[in-house]
C-alpha cells in the first residue's frame, strides 16, 4: 500500500469499518512510515475522545408527559385510544 | 417501512401511532438537543417543540427515502440554531449539568484530568463552524449513520463523509495546539 491508499482508508480504519485482512494491510503500512501512523494514531485518539462524550440521554417522565398532552391537544384529529381501538378492531372495515 | 406505516395512521387519527413515534424517539432527540443548547431547559423547549412540528408537518415525511429520527435531528438541528442566533451565543453545552456530576470516583486525579479533557474537547468543539461541530456531534457522538446525517445536513452521503473527516482533523489541530501551548 501507498501513502495515498491509505489516505484513502484511514477514516473507515480509525472507525473500524474494514475488513481484517485490509486493517492488516494498512497496518503493513503505518509500521514503516511515521507519517501516516501520526496521522492515522492522531484521528484514532480524535475519534475515541468524541465516542466517551456517548452516554444517553433520557428524558424525565415529566417532560415525556408534558409533551404528549401537548402533542394530543395540537392535533385535534386524534381520536382517543379507546374510540380509535373501536374503529380499527370493531367496525366492519369500508373497504 | 413501519414509521411512515406509523406517520399514515397518525393522520388518519390513531392517537397511538403518534405515542409509539414519540416514545421510539424522544431519548435519542433529547440527546441531541442536549448538546445543541446550553441548559436542559432549552434542550427541553427545543425538543417539544421539534416533536411539535414534525407531527404539524407529517404531511411532507417521505418514508422511503428519509427516517423519522433525521428528520427530527434536522428541525433540532434548525431549532438550536435559531435560538443560539438569538441569544448571540457562540456555542453548545457537550457536558450536560448531569454528566459533570459524573460518577465521582476515588481517584481525583484522575477525575480531574477528564474532567479537563472534556472541558477542551468542549471548548474545541465550540471554536468549529457549525456545520462541522454538527456533523462531528451527529456521527462520533449520537451515532447517527452517514446516510442519517447526510439527511440532517442536507448533503450528500459522499459530502458528508468528506465533511465528517475534514472536521475530525481540525478537531484534532485545535486539541493538538492547545496541548502544545498548554
Ligand atoms: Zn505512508
Amino acid at each position: 500500500m501507498t501513502c495515498e491508499d491509505i489516505s484513502g482508508l484511514i477514516n473507515s480504519y480509525v472507525e473500524n469499518d474494514l475488513s481484517e485482512e485490509t486493517a492488516l494491510r494498512i497496518e503493513a503500512h503505518l509500521l514503516t512510515c511515521r507519517d501516516c501512523a501520526w496521522e492515522t494514531e492522531t484521528l484514532r485518539i480524535v475519534h475515541r475522545r468524541l465516542l466517551s462524550e456517548r452516554h444517553e440521554t433520557i428524558a424525565s417522565d415529566a417532560f415525556r408527559a408534558r409533551v404528549l398532552i401537548r402533542l394530543r391537544t395540537d392535533n385535534e384529529h386524534l381520536k382517543t385510544t379507546e374510540e380509535g381501538e373501536r374503529v380499527r378492531y370493531q367496525l366492519p372495515m369500508p373497504f | 417501512m413501519f414509521e411512515a406505516r406509523l406517520i399514515a395512521r397518525f393522520r388518519e387519527g390513531d392517537a397511538r401511532a403518534l405515542e409509539i413515534l414519540f416514545e421510539r424517539h424522544v431519548d435519542r432527540a433529547m440527546g441531541l438537543a442536549v448538546r445543541l443548547t446550553e441548559t436542559r431547559e432549552d434542550a427541553e423547549e427545543v425538543t417539544q417543540e421539534a416533536f411539535l412540528r414534525a407531527f404539524r408537518q407529517a404531511h411532507q415525511f417521505r418514508g422511503e427515502s428519509e427516517t423519522f429520527s433525521a428528520w427530527l435531528f434536522a428541525i433540532i438541528r434548525n431549532l438550536a440554531r435559531d435560538r443560539r442566533r438569538q441569544l448571540r451565543l457562540p456555542t453548545l453545552s457537550l457536558t450536560s449539568p448531569e454528566a459533570e456530576r459524573y460518577p465521582a470516583s476515588n481517584d481525583a486525579a484522575g477525575e480531574a484530568e477528564k474532567l479537563m479533557a472534556r472541558r477542551q474537547l468542549r471548548q474545541a468543539l465550540d471554536s468549529l463552524p457549525e456545520e462541522w461541530r454538527t456533523t462531528l456531534i451527529l456521527c462520533d457522538i449520537e451515532e447517527a449513520s452517514h446516510a442519517e446525517a447526510a439527511l440532517v445536513l442536507e448533503k450528500s452521503v459522499a459530502a458528508t463523509k468528506s465533511l465528517l473527516y475534514r472536521a475530525r482533523r481540525a478537531l484534532r489541530d485545535r486539541l493538538a495546539d492547545w496541548e502544545a501551548t498548554s
